[in-house]
């Protein structure tokens, strides 16, 4: 009996194997003939471009561009959205076979880089069109040439190209490129450091330290070698050491770019985003506070008698740049009355006003602590995402 | 609250009310256990890469003193509740000003009635090698140097690797009842863990759930029904929602003698994987399976085991909990993290995959990861590695033989599909080692243990995109008590690669979507040597001096040296 029972048994595990082998015989792209895009590699006789490896104003009928040494023609890009009248590259080639091709473009002074890769024939507008985003952090810079250069899969033929920069560097977040005319994301720069010194009224500027730290206080200067975009960072670096927390910050609490535009629209706490690249040095415990003021009270100033200030911790961590964006429904309103909190306590971007980074040393107070921070960026829809 | 940490918090809330109705009986105890360890290193970063570099660090002094205090409190067999304390002090701080503590792990277990085990809290899970497995990193090999043994101790340790199990947070039950029916055991585990936790906005929970049916018949079968199941529990604004489920079944048969163990298994499932994001209005959704029969010999007389399987697993078979990489190779390493005037990533050498704890995983990828094919083209994913048919062989030496260890393996396996081009990728794989205890076969009283280890690996591809990609792997290592529990440890491990390949990008489906090539010709070198103090089995003291050479014949202003004293005290009771 118990023999019975046992090969019964046997027979039904097999079974169970097989039904489950039989529904598991499915594979979904099995008719596909390879997974991902084609490559091919360049065959013997390849002679790479048969006529010109060129680029043309996408946006003017095509009209040639030409190179770093000759002004009249040169690659305006990234006018901040919605206006501006941009000049899109298009790169063309036709080469004499079909091919994998790499086309790398390269900032020559900031070194941020582009690449395009496709396997065709033709390199045209259809997939080699650049709207001026880099893949990654570094923007380019404006005023900077960039080289441009074409090379193969399996050839050492490469031909290179110069452009330039006329205007700014990139400054549309994502989706600019599908829908430029009305993007589903859109904002306003805050800050770049670029435009002129510390002190000004403009963007912000007026960096403040804790006076309480005594005769070494932190320090907040421009910084050349660690900018993400244009020609400088803000650097902050210093020691708590009245350990309170506190070493310092910038801010400004009537922001003119808010004032001029009225950028934020929504009432959705949740659209609007707070953006900045943060570069972290490795230092434990440096931390930033990001601040925004709501003008609660429409005196048209933020006044913290009044009206609200909103804060968020974010702990650097990491090292190097960083894109850092934090929705304003993620920020806690302020606990001291003397610095904010004063207002109806409803996150309202529309009535954002200021804003402020604060450099603390958290969680551990007492602690050296460093960072520096570079194109910051309100944005409404979406975070910003280069 | 999100329902799911609610029942959580009643379910510890039950727990602990009835465990303090039956406090401090006869069947209590309270230990104590722990772990101490300090470690010092000097560091210094030489070559072409930073000859010309102001700015980047190239010395360092690093170093920590950390204590794992294990606290274990046994109420009775119904509760038993077990916490690691953890206080760490880098070197550095002033009077103790960076000292932090938090707690490492925290759990409770006990036994409910005579056949129900259960577990909360942080738990470890493991189960087939295509269901939840947590590989080893392919560049690891058995016969490692006791040299290099010592840094991966410390990384597996702080990583949580136990086993080829994760370490996650959730629940887990067992259930045993042995002499049932025909049947002389059948056991059930079941586990449910959240991987990723809800903002209370847009971020789902991320729950994983799964369990393992095992009925053993006799000595002679064996079978197991496996599930594993990743879930999104949108919230309000969720965009994303993912949907992965893997099933398995696996059936073992055996017969032996005095003279002979023959053995036969197969493990077979499928995957069903769905991902959908709102924002962008795009969904995907895929299926695929996998098999794997094994034959095994195993020969007693002369003490050796023949494996011999084959595989078929499918280009979109996805299974997280087995694919999930334990080395991130996107993560910078610690020490000398930047170079070219502070403004570009190192990035991770053969010696970071030894000794820096920080570029390991600990949670669960539902994208497979990059890789670099140096360090293992042939299975990156482990044995899960998706898009693989072919066959294995394994000789080795069983258990029984103590003093000498021997191993060699063959992969023969290739692509099921190809990327890019519907050429497939061939791979060979060759590795083979040995350890010896040469003190033991002397039958002298003191460690003297040599061992060493190769293995080769091709990959080839015809075709419009040819590849053609070789590395070797070589180990190295002797161990030698000079003195009374005083060893003289030395390891080397060379890489060399060359050869050409493309990487894969992956997109939000976690579906091919571009390559990036790949052309690599370098070499790593690194040696070690140095004394190992063993005080006590619970206590030991090493100071190693490690070199690692850095060289790419292709781009040879990135070659460096990287030198490190290394320093350790270690205690565990």
């Amino acid at each position: 009996m118990k023999k019975i029972l046992f090969y019964s048994f046997l027979l039904v595990g097999f079974a169970a194997m097989s039904i489950l082998s039989s529904c598991s015989c499915k594979r979904t792209f099995n008719d596909q003939e390879f997974q991902g895009p084609g490559i091919v590699g360049a065959p013997a006789g390849f002679t790479g471009v048969t006529d010109a490896f060129t680029a043309c104003d996408m946006n003017h009928s095509c009209s040639p561009l030409n190179d770093t040494t000759n002004t009249s023609k040169q690659l305006v890009m990234g006018q901040p959205f919605p206006t501006g009248s941009n000049v899109f590259p298009a790169f063309h080639a036709t080469l004499s076979n079909r091919v994998t091709w790499f086309l790398t473009i390269k900032g020559n002074q900031s070194g941020a880089i582009k690449t395009f890769t496709a396997t065709s024939q033709i390199i045209d507008e259809t997939n080699a069109l650049w709207m001026g985003r880099t893949d990654g952090n570094e923007f380019m810079k404006g005023g900077e040439g960039v080289t441009a250069t074409l090379t193969f899969l399996n050839s050492e033929l490469s031909y290179t190209l110069g452009l330039k920069i006329l205007n700014s560097a990139l400054l549309a977040p994502y989706n600019y490129e599908k829908n430029p005319v009305a993007p589903a994301i859109k904002g306003k720069l805050m800050e770049d450091y670029d435009q002129s010194s510390i002190g000004t009224a403009f963007g912000m500027r007026t960096t403040y330290a804790d006076l309480n730290d005594g005769n070494v206080k932190a320090s907040f200067v421009m910084k050349t070698n660690q900018r993400v975009q244009g020609d400088f960072s803000l650097y902050m670096h210093g020691t708590d050491y009245n350990g309170n927390g506190y070493l310092g910050g910038f801010s400004n609490e009537n922001l003119t770019e808010l004032g001029m535009s009225h950028v934020i629209t929504t009432h959705d706490a949740s659209e609007f985003y707070y953006n900045a690249y943060v570069y972290g040095y490795g230092r434990p415990n440096s931390c930033l506070m990001f601040l925004l003021y709501e003008d609660d009270d429409a005196s048209g100033l933020y006044n913290p008698l009044n009206d609200d200030n909103w804060q968020y911790i974010q702990e650097i961590n990491w090292i190097g740049w960083k894109l850092v964006s934090i929705k304003q429904s993620d920020f806690k309103a302020a606990s001291n009355p003397q610095s904010g909190g004063n207002g109806n306590r409803i996150r309202e971007p529309y009535k954002v006003i200021g804003c402020a980074m604060e450099l603390q040393s958290y969680p551990t107070p007492g602690k050296e602590v460093e960072a520096s921070v570079d194109y910051v960026y309100f944005s409404e829809g979406g975070p910003l995402i280069k | 609250m999100n329902k799911n940490v609610f029942l959580l918090a009643i379910v510890i809330w039950v727990t602990a009310v009835t465990a303090n109705a039956q406090v401090l009986n006869k069947n209590t105890t309270f230990k104590i256990g722990g772990l101490g360890r300090s470690i010092l290193t000097s560091d210094k970063l030489q070559g072409n890469l930073v000859d010309n570099d102001t700015i980047s660090p190239a010395k360092g002094l690093g170093g920590y003193t950390l204590f794992d205090l294990n606290m274990d409190l046994t109420i009775n067999k119904i509760f038993n509740a077990n916490a690691i304390l953890r206080v760490k002090n880098p070197y550095g701080s002033f009077y103790g000003q960076d000292t932090y503590f938090e707690f490492r792990q925290l759990q409770f277990n006990g036994q409910i009635g005579r056949s129900l085990k259960y577990e909360l809290g942080d738990i470890y899970i493991g189960m087939t090698p295509y269901t939840v497995f947590n590989a080893k990193d392919p560049s690891a090999s058995r016969f490692e140097a006791d040299a290099f043994k010592v840094r991966r101790d410390i990384l597996e340790y702080e990583n949580f690797y136990v086993g080829n199990k994760w370490r996650l947070q959730g629940v887990q039950l067992f259930y045993n009842v042995d002499s049932v029916a025909i049947f002389d055991r059948i056991s059930v585990n079941l586990f449910g863990v959240r991987t990723n936790a809800t903002n209370e906005q847009a971020i789902p929970d991320r729950i994983l759930a799964g369990g393992r049916l095992d009925v053993t018949q006799s000595k002679f079968l064996r079978f197991g029904v496996n599930m594993v199941t990743f879930t999104d529990l949108p919230v309000a604004k969720t965009t994303t929602v993912l949907k992965n489920t893997v099933w398995s079944g696996d059936l073992g048969l055996k017969w032996e003698n005095d003279a002979l163990l023959l053995g036969a298994s197969i493990e077979g499932g499928t995957s069903s994987y769905s991902f959908s994001n709102k924002s962008a209005d795009t969904s995907n959704a895929y299926d695929d399976y996998f098999y794997q029969p094994e034959v095994r010999v195993n020969v007693k007389p002369v003490k050796l085991n023949l494996t011999a399987s084959y595989r078929n697993v499918g280009a979109q078979f996805s299974s997280p909990t087995a694919q999930t990489q334990r080395v991130n190779v996107g993560v910078n390493p610690s020490i000398f993290p930047m170079v070219n005037q502070n403004t570009t990533n190192r990035g991770q050498m053969a010696f970071d995959r030894i000794t820096d704890e920080k570029v390991y995983n600990r949670n669960i990828q539902t994208i497979l990861g990059a890789f670099l094919p140096q360090y293992g083209n042939i299975t990156p994913y482990g044995q899960a590695t998706p898009n693989r048919v072919g066959f294995s062989a394994t000789l080795a030496t069983d258990t029984s033989l103590h003093n000498i260890a021997l191993e060699v393996s063959v992969d023969m396996l290739s692509e099921i599909k190809g990327e890019g081009t519907d050429a497939l990728r061939k791979f060979t794989g060759i590795k083979a080692g040995a350890s010896v205890d040469i003190g033991g076969l002397a039958k002298i009283n003191r460690l003297i243990t040599l061992s060493g280890g190769i293995r080769t690996e091709n990959t080839m591809r015809d075709g419009a995109a040819t590849v053609d990609f070789k590395s070797t792997l070589i180990d190295a290592g002797l161990a030698v008590e000079t003195l009374k529990r005083v060893d003289l440890i030395f390891g080397m491990k060379t890489l060399a690669a060359k050869g050409n390949e493309y990487l894969v990008n992956r997109d939000q489906f976690n579906l091919v979507n571009s390559f990036t090539a790949y052309n690599y010709d370098g070499s790593e070198n690194i040696y070690s040597g140095g004394l190992r103090f063993r005080f006590a089995d619970y206590a030991q003291a090493s100071v190693i001096y490690n070199t690692s050479q850095v060289t790419r014949n292709n781009l040879s202003t990135s070659n460096y040296t990287f030198n490190q004293l290394f320093m350790s005290f270690i205690l565990k009771f």
